[in-house]
Order: C-alpha cells, then sequence, then structure tokens
C-alpha cells in the first residue's frame, strides 16, 4: 500500500468504507485511520446492519398489529379526547371510536394478533418483535418524521444511518454504508437523511427518488449518459495521467486523496449498478418479492435491493415506501379503507424480504425495522379516516437479536395512548444502537461546544424485547 | 421550616390551622406515619427510587424522594409536594400522567390505587419521618476566573516584533508571521509565481478566474505596484461583493426556505442576500453591519433608501430554519428564540450559546441565567408573521419597504381598481352594468354559503344598497363597535384536498380596507386581511383569499370579523372551489360581440397584470423583526423544557464579555436589541472585532488564525498567533471596520503572496503559514468558472431568482444560468452540484466548510450532464477560434501546460479521427475540468 493511499484513508477522503483495503492495510494499520472502516462494536451486539422499511404517512395500528376487543365492542361511542393539534392543544375534546375496518386473527405459534390487512406478514410473526406501546414527539408529519429519523423535532440533528455508520464504520469499499432508498423529498426531505454536523461521508446515499419508478431507481452519476465504458476508460486513464503529473511536485497529501477518489469513484461505477441490477435474480424470488405485478412491483424492487446492499455489507439500508404529496401514503384521514392499497403494496414484499433473508441466514444479523412516524386515532376522523397519533402506536423489529414471536407493552383498551411498558422513540433509538452493539449514550461527537448523541438526553435501552 | 412565629401572619396563620386540622382529622402523627409506612414509602421506593434517591445511578432532575427534604425542597421544577394540597403537588401531576411534559414513571403510568394513597396522604399533610439533607446545585460559574480566558479579555496592542531578516516583510502582518517562524529556526517559502498569484487573488477576491488576456497583461507588466494595482482593481468589482457576500451568506445561515418538515419558500429573502453582496462593494463598516443585523428596523435614518436597507439588514433575525409545523406553539416561539441566539452566538460573538439552554454552559462560562437574558431580549421581538404565530404556517415576518413618491402607489391602486371593475363587467355580465343586484348562489361554482347561513356574533344589518351581492342580501356591520362583531360561514367539504376560498362583498369608497378574514382548514386557522373598497373580480363581487388544504367532513369556516377596522365591513357569502375547477365559472354569454369582449378582456387582463406587477414592487416587503407588543423579561426554562419556567432575569448580554461592573441597562419599553447591536459592535467588545478579523484571514489564507472560526470558546482552539489576532482587529477598528482595507492589507502581505510549495516539513499542519495553504476551489467557483468558460454564464445581477415561488421548496428545478450566488438556495432542496462539493448546510452557522473527497465528486466531474455540456461548449469556443492545446490550459487552469501534460494531451487527442474533434475537444475540456490543477487554487 502507498503511503499516499493511507493517508488517503485518514484524511477521510473517501465515502466508502474498506474491508478491502483495512486488510491490506495490515494489522500495523490502525482502523481509525479510515473514517469508515468497520469499528469493532463496544458492546456485544448481534445486529450488524438495519434495514428500515419506513412506512411514512403513520399507519393505523388499530387496524393492524394492535387488536383491541374493546374498540370493536365500543364502536361508535363517545370518546374524551386531549387535543394534540394546534387549535385543540391540551383541550379536552369528545370523538366518536371506529372500530378496526379489518378482521384480526391469531397466528402463529406464538398467537399474535394481525389484521386481515398484512395476510404475508401474519406468516413471520413467530420472528417478529411487537412494540405496541411506542410514543412520540411531534403530531404534524415533518417534525415527527424528523424525530424518527433523528432525534429531534426541529434542530439539526444527524439521521440515525449517519449515527450507524459514523459508529460502525461499514464492510464494503466499493458501496456507502448508508444507503436510502427512494426517499421522499417531502416531510423534512434530505434531513431524514442527512450528517447535519457529523463528517459528510456519513450522509445518507440516495438510490432512486419517491415518485418515480423503482424500475429506474440508481444512484445519481453512477452511469455516464454518453460514454461506453471502455472509451470513458482512456478518458479516465488521461485524467489520472494528468492528476498524476500535477500532483508529483507537490507533495500533498489531499492532491493524491483527490486521485484516490477518483480510483474509488470509478471502481464503484464498475461495481454499483450490478448490486442494484435485478436482473440475476431467479424468477422466483423475483416472483416472491412481488416484482412484475402492479401493485407490487416498486417496493418488491426496493426490498430485493435492500437485501442485495445487506449482503454486501452496506450498514443502514432504508426501504422508504412514500411519496412526494403532502398528505404521505399512510396518511388517511378520510377513506380508511385505502390502507388496503397501502397494505398490498407492501405487505408481500416485506413478507418476502424476511422470508429471503431467513433462508440465508442473514435475518441472525439484520435488524429489521418495520415502522411510521406516529400511529392513527383509534376515533374517526370525518366518516371514515383517522387522524395522526403520535401518543401510541406500534412498530415491530426483526431479527438482530430481537425476542421473536414477542408482543411488549400496550396501548390504552381502545389503543388511544400507550400505558403499559411505554416506549419513547429515543428508547427504540436507544435499543436499536444496544443491538447493533453501540452505546447510545457513549456514541457522541462534539460539535459547537458540546457532545450530541442520537438520543439527546434521554433514551433507555428495553433489554426486555433483546432475546 | 420556619418557625411559625417568623412568618408572615396569614401564612402563620394558615399554616397552623392546616396542621390543626391535620391533628382533628388524624388522631395523632402515628397514625400518619403508619400510613406512610405501609403505603408510601413502599410505593415510592419501588417506583421513584431508582431515579429519584441516592441509590440513582444518576440523580435526575436533582429530586431527591428518599427523604422528607428531598420533596420538599424539590427538584428543578421546584416543590414535589405542597402538603395538603394533592391538585397542585407536582408529584400527583407526574404519576397521573396529565402534564404532557411531565409522567412519571415515564414507561408505566401506577395503578390508579397507588395514585389515590398518595393523595391520601398528601392531603393528610404528608407526614414523613425521614430525615436526610438534600444539596441543592447551584451555578458554580466564576465569572472572574472565566475572564481569565483569552478570548474574553479585551484585544491589547503589541509592539511589532524584530525581525532577523528586515527584508523579507512587505508589512506588520510578515513581520509577526516572521519573527514566529524564526524563534521556530524555520524559513518562509519562496514567493508563489505570477501566474500562480494572479489566479489566487482573482478567486479570493471574486470567485471566478482571470481571462487569458488578463493574465497576458499582468505577466507583462513589471512594475512593482502590479500586484497591488490588480487588488484595488478586483476590490472595486461587483464581483467582489458576489463572492464576499456569499462568504457572508454562509456565516448568516442565509437561506431561502424554511428548512423542517414543510419548507416554506421565503419570497423576500434575496433581499437580505442583494443587501449582503452590497454591503461588500460598498464596503459598509462592519459595526454598522452588525446593528444592521440585529436592530435595523430601529436605527435612525436620513434617507428612505437608507431605511430600507437597514430593514433589509435586520431580515437576518427571522431568516433561520425553523419547523414551522410545529403545533406546540409555546415550544415553537422558543425554539425560534433559541435559533436566534444561537445564531447570533456564532456569527457575531464565535460563541456556542446553544449550550446554555438547559443548563449552565459546560466549558464556557455561560450561565443559564445568561442566555435567558437573551433570550427575554428576542422574546421581546416579533420574528414570525402574524399568522404563524396565531396559528397558520404560512407567513413571516416582513416589513412594508417604504417608496419615494407613495401617491405613485395611490395611483396605481386606482387604476387597477379601475381595470379590475372592468374586467369582472367583461367577464360576468357581458353587455351589462355591474350594478344589476343579486347573484344567484345556484349560478356560482363549488360550495356557497350565503349571509342568511351564517352564524352572526353582534349586530349586522341587512343591506342591498351596493350591487352586487349573493342570494337576497349582504351585511354590514354600520361601522359600529369594532372587534366585537364576526360573522362566520361554516360548512364541510365533500372531499379532502385544497380548495380555493372566495369571500364576496359589495364593494366601496366607504368599507374597510383591512378585513380580516379567518380561514380554518386542515392545517389550522390562517387570518388574510381583504381590502373591501376595492371591487372583487371573481364572478362578479368575489375575491380569493387563498387555497388551503381542507378534510373531508370536517369543519371547514370562514370568519369576517371586524377587529382593527375603520369603515364598514362587509359579509355577504363565502365560495369554496373545490380541488381541480376551472378558475372562471361558466357563465351565460350572448353570442354576439362574443370576439370583440374577449379581445377587450386579453388586452385589459395584460395591462392588469403589469399593473399588478408594478404595485408588487412599489408595495415591496423585507423579512425583518419588529418589537413585540408586549416587551417583558424572560424567565429561566429549567432544562430547557417550555413549560418548566424557573426565575425571572432581566433581558441582558453575556456577562462574561461584559466589562466587569457594567450592566445592560435595557430601557423597560426596548426589545434590547439596538442595545445588544451597540453592545456586540462596541470597539471595546472583547470578541468581535477577533472573529471578524479572523474569518477574513481564513478566506484569504486558507486557515484561521483561530481554526475554528465559528467557536473562539474554551472548546475552540487557540489561536497561533494571538498578537497578530489582536494587532488586525483593533487595525480593523482604528481604521473604521473597514472590510476591504483589512483585505488589502492581507493581500498586500508577502505571507498572502507565498508559495504553496513548502520547504519543510516541520509544522505538517502549517499552523505558522510559512506556505501558502492549498485551497479547494469552492462549489460556487467550479459552477461559475465551467458557465464562464462555456459562454453560458448570465452576468444579470440581484434581484428575485426564484422562479414561480410556490408555498414549498419541495423538488425545485434549478435551471438557472447565473452566478451561483443567485441561484435559489434552499433548506430542504439544494443544486446537486452545491450538494456535492461541501456547499455549508444552510441550517447552521458556517464559518469554515468542509473539505471532502468523496467519490461522489468524481462521479459528478466525470458523468454529470452539466460538466459534460459546458466541456462541450467551450470545446466548441476553443474549435472556433482554432484554438491550440496550450490556449485550451490557459484558458481552464489559467497557465500554460508542462512539457508532459503537453505530449499526454497530444496523444490523447490522436486517438480521434479526424472527424470527432469535437468530441475529442470535449473531452479534455471536461479532463481538465475534473484535474487536480483546476479543483486547486495553489
Amino acid at each position: 500500500m502507498s503511503h499516499h493511499r493511507r493517508q488517503f484513508l485518514k484524511s477521510a477522503g473517501c465515502g466508502f468504507g474498506s474491508l478491502a483495503l483495512s486488510s491490506l492495510l495490515g494489522s500495523n494499520a490502525s482502523a481509525n485511520n479510515n473514517p469508515l472502516s468497520p469499528k469493532p462494536p463496544v458492546l456485544p451486539g448481534k445486529a450488524k446492519r438495519i434495514i428500515f422499511l419506513f412506512m411514512a404517512g403513520g399507519p393505523s395500528h388499530v387496524d393492524s398489529f394492535d387488536y383491541k376487543p374493546e374498540l370493536i365492542k365500543r364502536d361508535g361511542q363517545t370518546f374524551d379526547f386531549v387535543g394534540v393539534r394546534k387549535q385543540t392543544f391540551g383541550k379536552k375534546s369528545q370523538r366518536k371510536l371506529l372500530k378496526p375496518l379489518w378482521d384480526f386473527k391469531q397466528h402463529g405459534q406464538s398467537g399474535r394478533w394481525v389484521s386481515s390487512l398484512f395476510p404475508h406478514i401474519a406468516k413471520h410473526v413467530d420472528d417478529l418483535c411487537f412494540i405496541h406501546s411506542m410514543h412520540t414527539e411531534g403530531v404534524a408529519h415533518g417534525p415527527s418524521t424528523l424525530f424518527l429519523h433523528t432525534g429531534a423535532t426541529n434542530l439539526v440533528r444527524p439521521s440515525m444511518g449517519s449515527w450507524v455508520t459514523y459508529g460502525l464504520g461499514t464492510e464494503n469499499e466499493n458501496l456507502p454504508g448508508f444507503v436510502t432508498i427512494m426517499p421522499s423529498a417531502s416531510k423534512g426531505g434530505p434531513r431524514n437523511y442527512s450528517n447535519a454536523f457529523l463528517p459528510a461521508i456519513h450522509q445518507g446515499t440516495c438510490v432512486g427518488r419517491a415518485g418515480l419508478p423503482a424500475s429506474k431507481a440508481t444512484i445519481r452519476n453512477l452511469k455516464n449518459p454518453t460514454l461506453p465504458p471502455n472509451t470513458q476508460k482512456e478518458q479516465f486513464d488521461f485524467l489520472q495521467q494528468l492528476n498524476r503529473q500535477q500532483a508529483q511536485t507537490k507533495n500533498d497529501q489531499n492532491l493524491n486523496a483527490a486521485i484516490d477518489s477518483f480510483d474509488l469513484a470509478f471502481r464503484m461505477q464498475m461495481n454499483a449498478p450490478n448490486i442494484l441490477d435485478l436482473s440475476g435474480e431467479s424468477e422466483a424470488t423475483k416472483t416472491m418479492y412481488g416484482i412484475g405485478e402492479k401493485a407490487t412491483d416498486d417496493y418488491g424492487r426496493q426490498c430485493l435491493m435492500a437485501r442485495r446492499l445487506a449482503e454486501r455489507g452496506v450498514r443502514f439500508i432504508q426501504v422508504n415506501y412514500s411519496d412526494e404529496s403532502v398528505n404521505p401514503r399512510w396518511d388517511q384521514h378520510s377513506d380508511m379503507p385505502k390502507h388496503e392499497v397501502h397494505a398490498r403494496a407492501t405487505d408481500q414484499p416485506v413478507a418476502a424480504l424476511l422470508q429471503d433473508l431467513k433462508q440465508r441466514g442473514l435475518l441472525e444479523d439484520t435488524l429489521v425495522w418495520w415502522g411510521g412516524e406516529f400511529g392513527r386515532t383509534p376515533f374517526s376522523q370525518g366518516k371514515d379516516g383517522r387522524d395522526h397519533n403520535p401518543r401510541g402506536f406500534t412498530t415491530w423489529l426483526a431479527g438482530g437479536g430481537t425476542k421473536p414471536g414477542y408482543a411488549h407493552g400496550a396501548t390504552d383498551e381502545v389503543g388511544d395512548t400507550a400505558v403499559t411498558d411505554r416506549l419513547h422513540m429515543h428508547d427504540l433509538h436507544a435499543t436499536m444502537l444496544h443491538l447493533l452493539g453501540l452505546d447510545h449514550e457513549r456514541l457522541t461527537y462534539n460539535y459547537a461546544g458540546r457532545d450530541f448523541r442520537l438520543t439527546d438526553v434521554a433514551g433507555n435501552v428495553e433489554k426486555a424485547i433483546i432475546s | 421550616m420556619l418557625p411559625i412565629s417568623k412568618l408572615p401572619p396569614a401564612k402563620g396563620l394558615l399554616l397552623l390551622l392546616i396542621m390543626m386540622a391535620g391533628q382533628v382529622a388524624h388522631a395523632d402523627e402515628a397514625e400518619g406515619i403508619e400510613y406512610f409506612e405501609t403505603h408510601i414509602r413502599p410505593l415510592l421506593a419501588e417506583h421513584c427510587y431508582k431515579c429519584h434517591s441516592a441509590k440513582a445511578k444518576k440523580l435526575k432532575a436533582n429530586l431527591s424522594l428518599d427523604s422528607r427534604a428531598g420533596w420538599h425542597t424539590g427538584g428543578d421544577s421546584g416543590p414535589a409536594i405542597i402538603p395538603g394540597n394533592p391538585e397542585d403537588s407536582l408529584l400527583i401531576q407526574a404519576v397521573s400522567h396529565t402534564n404532557g411534559d411531565l409522567k412519571m414513571p415515564p414507561k408505566t403510568r401506577l395503578p390508579d390505587t397507588g395514585i389515590e394513597k398518595l393523595k391520601t396522604w398528601i392531603t393528610m399533610g404528608a407526614p414523613d419521618p425521614r430525615e436526610g439533607e438534600v444539596k441543592k446545585s447551584s451555578s458554580n460559574i466564576d465569572l472572574e476566573k472565566g475572564r481569565q480566558f483569552w478570548s474574553f479579555q479585551p484585544p491589547v496592542a503589541h509592539p511589532v516584533p524584530k525581525v532577523n531578516d528586515p527584508t523579507w516583510p512587505s508589512n506588520d502582518i510578515d513581520r509577526f508571521i516572521l519573527s514566529r517562524l524564526e524563534s521556530e529556526n524555520l524559513s518562509p517559502a519562496g514567493d508563489a509565481s505570477k501566474q500562480t498569484l494572479l489566479r489566487r487573488i482573482y478567486y479570493d477576491l471574486t470567485g471566478l478566474p482571470p481571462s487569458p488576456g488578463e493574465m497576458k497583461a499582468f505577466l507583462a507588466d513589471s512594475s512593482p505596484t502590479a500586484f497591488e494595482t490588480i487588488v484595488d482593481h478586483l476590490l472595486g468589482k461587483p464581483e467582489f461583493g458576489e463572492r464576499w457576500g456569499r462568504h457572508w451568506l454562509d456565516v448568516t445561515r442565509f437561506a431561502e426556505s424554511s428548512g423542517g418538515g414543510r419548507s416554506l419558500v421565503f419570497p423576500d429573502a434575496w433581499r437580505f442576500r442583494d443587501y449582503a453582496i452590497d454591503s461588500f462593494n460598498q464596503d459598509k463598516p462592519y459595526n454598522q453591519l452588525i446593528r444592521e443585523h440585529l436592530a435595523g428596523d430601529l436605527l435612525k435614518h436620513q434617507s428612505i433608501e437608507q431605511r430600507n436597507t437597514q430593514l433589509t439588514g435586520s431580515g437576518y433575525l427571522v431568516l433561520g430554519a425553523l419547523n414551522y409545523e410545529l403545533q406546540d406553539h409555546e415550544l415553537l416561539k422558543m425554539e425560534f428564540v433559541d435559533e436566534q441566539i444561537d445564531a447570533v452566538g456564532r456569527t457575531f460573538l464565535g460563541m456556542t450559546l446553544g449550550c446554555a439552554r438547559c443548563h449552565d454552559h459546560k466549558f464556557d462560562p455561560i450561565p443559564i441565567t445568561d442566555y435567558y437574558a437573551l433570550a427575554g431580549i428576542f422574546q421581546s421581538t416579533m420574528s414570525m408573521g402574524k399568522g404563524s404565530a396565531a396559528s397558520g404556517v404560512t407567513s413571516f415576518a416582513t416589513t412594508k419597504l417604504e417608496v419615494a413618491d407613495s401617491g405613485e402607489i395611490k395611483q396605481v391602486r386606482y387604476s387597477l381598481a379601475t381595470l379590475a371593475t372592468k374586467i369582472s363587467t367583461l367577464k360576468s355580465k357581458p353587455g351589462k352594468k355591474p350594478s344589476e343586484g343579486s347573484i344567484k348562489p345556484a349560478s356560482l361554482p363549488g360550495i356557497v354559503i350565503d349571509s342568511t347561513d351564517a352564524k352572526l356574533t353582534g349586530d349586522w344589518t341587512k343591506s342591498t344598497s351596493t350591487s352586487p351581492w349573493v342570494g337576497e342580501n349582504y351585511l354590514h356591520d354600520n361601522n359600529l363597535l369594532k372587534g366585537e362583531k364576526k360573522v362566520e360561514f361554516s360548512t364541510t367539504l365533500p372531499e379532502t384536498g385544497d380548495y380555493e376560498v372566495l369571500v364576496s362583498y359589495s364593494a366601496g369608497t366607504n368599507r374597510a380596507t383591512n378585513t380580516p378574514v379567518t380561514i380554518r382548514h386542515a392545517e389550522g386557522e390562517t387570518t388574510v386581511t381583504i381590502d373591501q373598497s376595492k371591487p372583487a373580480p371573481r364572478h362578479g363581487s368575489f375575491a380569493s383569499v387563498g387555497t388551503f388544504p381542507f378534510t373531508k367532513d370536517e369543519p371547514a369556516s370562514v370568519t369576517i370579523s371586524t377587529e382593527g377596522t375603520k369603515n364598514h365591513v362587509i359579509a355577504d357569502a363565502v365560495n369554496f372551489i373545490e380541488p381541480g375547477s376551472p378558475k372562471t365559472p361558466p357563465i351565460e354569454r350572448k353570442e354576439i360581440d362574443q370576439k370583440k369582449i374577449e379581445t377587450d378582456l386579453k388586452a385589459l387582463e395584460k395591462d392588469h397584470k403589469s399593473l399588478a406587477a408594478k404595485l408588487k414592487k412599489l408595495q415591496s416587503v423585507a423579512m425583518a423583526p419588529s418589537e413585540a407588543e408586549t416587551i417583558a423579561d424572560g424567565h429561566v426554562h429549567i432544562r430547557g423544557q417550555v413549560r418548566n419556567k424557573g426565575p425571572q432575569v432581566s433581558r441582558g448580554f453575556i456577562s462574561v464579555a461584559m466589562k466587569p461592573g457594567t450592566s445592560a441597562d435595557i430601557p423597560a419599553e426596548n426589545s434590547g436589541r439596538l442595545e445588544l447591536a451597540n453592545w456586540i459592535a462596541d470597539p471595546e467588545h472583547p470578541l468581535t472585532a477577533r472573529v471578524m478579523v479572523n474569518r477574513i484571514w481564513k478566506y484569504l489564507l486558507g486557515e484561521g488564525i483561530v481554526r475554528t472560526p465559528d467557536n473562539l470558546g474554551q472548546t475552540g482552539e487557540l489561536p497561533s498567533h494571538p498578537e497578530l489576532l489582536d494587532h488586525l482587529a483593533l487595525r480593523f477598528i482604528e481604521n473604521g471596520w473597514y472590510v476591504k482595507t483589512l483585505i488589502r492589507e492581507i493581500t498586500l502581505s508577502r505571507t498572502y503572496q507565498l508559495s504553496s510549495q513548502r520547504t519543510h516539513n516541520r509544522d505538517p499542519a502549517n499552523r505558522l503559514f510559512s506556505h501558502a495553504n492549498r485551497k479547494r476551489l469552492e462549489a460556487e467557483s467550479i459552477r461559475d468558472t465551467a458557465l464562464l468558460l462555456s459562454g453560458q454564464l448570465d452576468p444579470a445581477r440581484g434581484g428575485p431568482t426564484i422562479r414561480n415561488p410556490g408555498q414549498y421548496d419541495l423538488n425545485y428545478t434549478f435551471t438557472s444560468k447565473r452566478r451561483s450566488v443567485y441561484v435559489p438556495w434552499f433548506r430542504n432542496s439544494m443544486l446537486d452540484l452545491f450538494e456535492v462539493f461541501d456547499a455549508p448546510n444552510p441550517n447552521l452557522v458556517v464559518g469554515k466548510r468542509p473539505v471532502t473527497n468523496l467519490p461522489t465528486q468524481a462521479l459528478f466531474l466525470m458523468n454529470s450532464p452539466f460538466i459534460r455540456e459546458q466541456a462541450n461548449l467551450t470545446a466548441q469556443r476553443l474549435l472556433k477560434e482554432k484554438a491550440t492545446i496550450t490556449d485550451a490550459y490557459q484558458l481552464i487552469l489559467s497557465r500554460p501546460p508542462t512539457q508532459s501534460e503537453h505530449t499526454s494531451t497530444e496523444n490523447f487527442l490522436h486517438q480521434f479521427e479526424p472527424t470527432e474533434q469535437e468530441e475529442a475537444w470535449t473531452q479534455i475540456c471536461q479532463t481538465l475540468f475534473a484535474c487536480i490543477d483546476f479543483r486547486f487554487i495553489d
């Protein structure tokens, strides 16, 4: 390894980690040289990576995973509710309870309840760890979505994926450590995958964006639009030839780092498209993910890309089910039956991902996280809608050392507020970091005069959900 | 507890009565203690001690519940229990989980029986046998000691050091630099070549490269003042302000949208951008700039122009990043104040004040009370638009700019009103006069609510005096009892979506010009005002008040009020136009004259449009704060929580940076912004000049004398040349705070003009400035140079540049070919080139941009259509001029190729067929745009 290559890694040059490089560096090379080289976790964590299935808009827990017989019984009855919205903040009002629109059944050995919205996911309940007592900050999508991703509703903070790559580095030199597949530009947009004040290498790399078909999703500028690869290689060699001539006499590590970033970029250009290209997958796999079916094609492709990225050592993969509108996808203020459209689009792909990870032995060390920024109210909004509910909702985890077939905590008898074993979003963040072997109180970054962390000054690890 | 005799009589008596009552109700204390031991102690031990006792790993909120004194003294929020009064006891509020901010235990609510027991016990007078003391934490900050830190000491004049080699220095800066180098037995590098120097100074002062002609002229000028001439020339060019204004925009976290969940566009923020550019071009004294930023709306002025400029400068305070969607408005207001304090601290003082929001600063001597002393100033400032503070999220704090001739506005308004009447006449009642009475609700599109179906508050008079009206009649307020009357039109809408809301009134000269209309929609409430003296153009009598989101089957309402109005307020009807309906209602028209009507209409509408644009220009607004209606000192918010108020603090500044023995002296009727501005701009302020001088040094030399330019506190770095920093700071002040003077002095130093070629391997970080730091070509310069050389750069300066500003910055498509400083600068949507090449995060004050080598940069240079297009256009230009390889290097790198570069390029060129010349040169230009010598400034 040349001196300048080593220096390049040290100077935080490249956005991509380097298992291969650090092994080349030999045992003398400190892993700390490259901010993205894999770092040993500080705690014994089972999970090596996270796949976050982001359900934007707030899916209704009482219609999906949080079974509330009392809500069915009291359908249409009035309910005392304390307002969280601007006009009604802190005020009491009476609302009408609305029973779930879908039937619930018990599934699996564990007997977990799942509604008919998610028939495919229902088959995997014995691998899932439900948290029925989630609560969070913010009431509108923007603040809550930012809180979900960054642990702050307003202040500018790094995204969880950035924290994770900051804490653990990544395992593949040719790929970014934090990838977000088809993120929305709305509800905080780039701030949801931003490194904020962490070094720029920890920024999430976008694959496609919401609103475009997943079959077209790729990393920006990854392909040259005009030149075929062999022609471009000639131009590239010419460029590097000039670069070396220019750097030669100057004895400046930064220049060598820039030269190396071109090498890496070119390698990435050669490798990354293959990882995002699903054509090599078997027909059976594609069918399992629902690829080719209108309803499931997009999310199926996204989930399959996620598996391919996970396999290749990407640390944090976010799979967004979101769009670009003012009302994000799961946001059914009216017309709750529309939940069925979104369930249909995601249920089979998510189930396929779980099965695929499991059969490849990846579920062991991959933490799958399914959830939205909040849940929905058990009472109706208008005729058949439900409003946002940050006070009680369900999220589920799978793999990565979580307790399978388990249900943690509870909302009250109608599903309005988390009451038992409440788990705040900060707690969930702390617990997930713990599963990755990171101590949320020690994963800090000094900026503007103080140490910051994902969980601010809060968060408790919930040991009960760890197997 | 005080002996009863020492309490004020009433309190003592009360307490005595309570105690007696307790005694009566519970025969003896033993019974109370037994109740405590049986029910309360186990409960506290099980549910509370983990965090609130001596056993706690970390005592939470400074509250101990394992002794009587613990709850009596209480924690950060005060006493936890008021004996005899469970309702007002914080402990009960916490365990009941009724207060959103205070829920204990945090995870699981106690069973109701447990809460009941606690209430019973407190009602008993909270008998508690547990002895033990609590330590009350107090501020440990020692200001005297704090003031000893270098940056809180006022700058002092140091004698210019003697140097061993008196021939080397060009000015005093060089003497400070050389003397330090000599003391380390180091010598400075050689001078930069003229070529290198010219490219360096051009990019440093204008952000653009010298043309080959300018290079030739400079190389030919052998006079000793050749470089000085160039510096003065560049300082006078408008591009100087575009370059240095951009530096300033980094430091003022400028952006044209709010950021947050829904990132709202600031349509008027461009004025602040132009203001920054102009300020640097005009060489506005920095102390004046400070005053304008913090109190521009309060400064005296001699001309309208001056007033408008100063007002625009104060936009600094209101264009920070904020999530306007936060529903908790107490919190939203506090977040705004926090943003302002944090920004002011970092922009002007190089201090991280945000740390003191929740507790005393852990590192710098800034007690929490200083933070809230500043907070009082900003809480007494109106920083959000009225609508946004009250409910909606669509308006920002703006102030009208003055115009010299207000008569012109009147004239334009009058012409517009006349035109509007003509247009509406032509549109709605072809061939007839407008005054023809009633408009049938059924003839209107959308959902109409007439005044007959509205809810009236106060006395309203029915009338049909002025045409037209909707339905049977319209209502007016008789111009009486202003503020006590309102008319509410409410309904539910059939679909969720964005509806345009129209309000009908019969216009007339005696009508109110500022009738408030409040729309309650899915996102909250928005209040707008309408001018009922102006004719309403839409289907005869309607004016649009905007488009709002409504939720199906949820109440939608529009309320017309008389609050703050003069003259008659009219309430007639409201019309909701559903999404997707045509703008103009279908109206029966006579076939005859249709063509002529349409031609006339077109002409009138064109006139109307241009007049409206003119009026908009005349009536322009600047984002600006103003003094709040209520001026008051603020409270400490314990742990930064909005609803957890501690003691009140007088408005004031940062104690440690104040001269001992002085105080803020803010008059009761002032927010204190002007006083704050004057304090920061004071020549004796220890930080202000140092911070700015250090920033200027950093932009020119690549690194600051203090390498953390936004942090000169304890956690920042120490200055490498403290004497030089003080020397520059004092000169800056003495010379009238002129930035150009300082830039001139620095660039004319020999230190600035050194080669970037290091001559030794000591001091690897070049803290001693023995050679020039090789600087990265910044995002803006990469783009501007590419556009300049390809001939695409649009030279227009200033003015609004957001195409069709919508409500949000979401997915904005960037098409501008203007200089980068004019490209719309949004918080949630940024031009990809800026994002890739380390443009500053506009949510944060950035005095030092990150410098990275991410492969995304390489990918951008290799593959982006933008670079390829500019390379292609540059190639076409070169081919047309029959340029040589040398010319291409001169143009793009401001130097000829070396022998080996020439050979490589020639070889590359020879791989192409003669028919592929354009492609060959395109690739050569692209390669030069990507190569190291383009991306770095030697």
